[in-house]
């Protein structure tokens, strides 16, 4: 398999970028929305706080189910997939708005987790494969840090009163959430499958190749690389996802701010901190993927450990920006991992893999460990943030020494060469 | 196969230090408090009379079944401290709160345990100078971590690298 990628035209690398780029903003739109319009929900509809966290936890089994839809972008296409997924979320939050009861909301809200796990995912896959080498970091880059973006878009919604601006309360933001059909209408028409994907499909030599089977990343070429980045994945993401839970609860229960003051604090920080991924996404271009991702790791657990010990709101501000640059930043460098060391026909399940399988149950359990030793009647540390900080300790060194010593450099990694090798 | 041989202790060592921290106090009356709080800051559907009479919460926030949730803008708990006889468990735990129109509320907690349930019987005004103090008026925060906590979190750390590390020495060993 020797087909020369030829180089696309800027333009069009600007408009897929612009289109990826808003795939993944609405993604962090929609994670968010629910925990900001919470309580009208429960008013509205009817409910209890149990019943809430019901709610959440069969919507987050949305996300892990995402794996098999995710993993159909080898099959199908990456370009299908994204439309695929972006039609299919902004009709779970159509669903969503329509809402009559809590059952008919969950159920919308698990499948649009599913959609929207599974577009993370294609969305990544295409920056890798579409953009060139010596850019692709600062691509990648880019499109994740707009999930932190559209997460804050939440917050600013709420802040200027959405909920009360129109009859709609709470539904109105998942009114919000209907503009990527629009951007779909506008960009589907001038998307190409991505060049790799398109040249492996049209050699003969790849129709040997299995296009179809989840398991085929964990044959014997790719399982160590499945394995390594996936844990990293774990590790990263348990203390990451802890922490990005847990802060306002820390600062509100355990430092004494007030909710705007710890709202507000959370969006400039978020604002600043997405400069992380920006960062983050030409260092890995410069410096490599390993060295940058070693930096960011360990700047994130030294921040995070000191911001969970900190009680002086003014100090607060700086550990908490510098905490999310290196904490949230790092998942730009974990996205080119799950990409780039595997070869095209597989790219898609195997990047499934590491995210659904591997980081999502992360996101599940960190929260959950945190909540269970850090509770404040109950728990065996009983404060919010000692369980954090210590979580960070015990966690991301791992993620460290599993990327210095079992997760190849894919700095410039040659995508054409990588499928030379299967075929 | 190094990491494996390593994986045995290092994962004994960290359930040691789960265990350890497992057995530290887990009937805080400081929790007991700020959960009333937090129940009170959701109004009627919070529920507070789990936790104190509802004339105790109207001295915190008066007419509180009637408002809407939020109406709480800063809640503080700080380290209480026991009170009483011996075989009558109470205890005293300081508080503040907010409201979202500015009011402060500075007042003590007093808590009995009833067949092994803390429940806040009434409520005082702090001393002059307070005391027991909140974090905020410079008293201890309800838990810091000790140094064997740390120690702990640096035995899980080694465990899940070598777990980590032997899980991968397996999977190359497979795979040739």
């Amino acid at each position: 398999m020797t087909t020369a990628v030829p180089d696309r035209d800027s333009r069009y690398r600007r408009k897929l970028l612009f289109l990826l780029s808003s795939a993944t903003f609405f993604e962090g739109y929609d994670n968010f929305v629910l925990s900001f319009v919470l309580a009208l929900v429960l008013g509205d509809l009817g409910g209890s706080e149990s019943q809430a966290g019901l709610i959440r936890a069969i919507t987050s089994v949305g996300t892990v189910v995402a794996f098999l839809l995710a993993a159909q972008a080898d099959r199908i296409g990456r370009k299908r997939l994204l439309l695929v997924t972006i039609v299919g979320y902004t009709a779970s939050g159509l669903l969503t708005a329509l809402s009559p009861n809590l059952v008919w909301l969950t159920a919308a809200q698990f499948l649009a987790q599913v959609f929207l796990g599974a577009e993370w995912a294609v969305a990544i896959t295409i920056v890798v494969e579409d953009f060139p080498k010596e850019g692709r970091g600062r691509a990648l880059g880019i499109v994740t840090s707009m999930n932190t973006l559209g997460g804050i878009f939440v917050g600013v919604l709420a802040f200027v009163g959405l909920q009360d601006l129109t009859p709609l309360s709470w539904r109105a933001f998942y009114v919000v959430g209907l503009v990527p059909l629009v951007l779909v209408g506008i960009g589907r028409r001038g998307m190409l499958e991505t060049e790799r994907y398109s040249a492996v499909r049209a050699d003969p030599a790849a129709e040997r190749l299995d296009h179809t089977s989840i398991w085929e990343p964990w044959k014997k070429p790719y399982r160590a690389n499945v394995l390594g980045v996936g844990l990293m994945h774990f590790f990263r993401y348990a203390a990451v996802s802890a922490g990005a839970f847990w802060w306002a609860y820390y600062a509100q229960r355990e430092v004494g701010m007030s909710v705007s003051l710890s709202g507000l604090y959370l969006a400039a920080s978020g604002v600043l901190g997405a400069a992380g991924f920006i960062v983050a996404g030409r260092l890995i271009d410069r410096w490599g993927r390993r060295p940058t991702f070693v930096v960011y790791m360990a700047g994130a657990m030294v921040f995070g450990a000191w911001l969970f010990q900190i009680h002086s709101q003014l100090m607060m501000l700086p550990v908490l920006c510098a905490t999310i640059f290196f904490g949230l930043g790092s998942s730009c460098i974990t996205s080119a991992f799950a990409t780039e060391l595997f070869p095209t026909y597989v790219r898609s399940r195997a990047a499934a893999w590491c995210r659904n399988a591997f980081e999502i149950p992360g996101g599940i359990v960190g929260p959950l460990v945190v909540g269970i030793l850090g509770d404040h009647v109950s728990g065996p540390i009983g404060s919010i943030g000692d369980a954090m900080s210590l979580t960070l300790v015990a966690c991301i060194p791992a993620a460290i020494v599993l990327c210095l010593l079992h997760v190849p450099e894919t700095r410039g990694a040659d995508l054409v060469a990588l499928d030379e090798v299967p075929a | 196969m190094r990491p494996l041989r390593l994986a045995g202790p290092a994962v004994l060592i960290g359930l040691l230090a789960l265990t350890l921290t497992a057995c530290a106090r887990t009937d805080r009356p400081e929790g007991v408090v700020e959960r009333w709080l937090s129940s009170l800051n959701q109004g009627a559907a919070g529920e507070p009379g789990r936790y104190a009479a509802g004339g105790v919460s109207e001295q915190v926030l008066p007419g509180w079944s009637a408002l809407d949730p939020g109406e709480l803008d800063v809640i503080e708990v700080g380290l209480g401290r026991p009170t009483g006889a011996a075989g009558e468990p109470s205890y005293v735990v300081p508080f503040r709160v907010v409201t979202s129109t500015g009011q402060t509320r500075r007042l003590d907690a007093l808590l009995t345990s009833q067949e092994g349930t803390w429940r806040i019987e009434a409520l005082r005004d702090p001393g002059n100078p307070p005391d027991p103090k909140l974090p905020s008026e410079g008293g201890p925060r309800i838990e810091t971590a000790h140094a064997a906590l740390w120690v702990a979190a640096a035995a899980a750390a080694a465990a899940f690298m070598v777990v980590s590390l032997g899980l991968m020495a397996l999977v190359r060993k497979g795979s040739g």
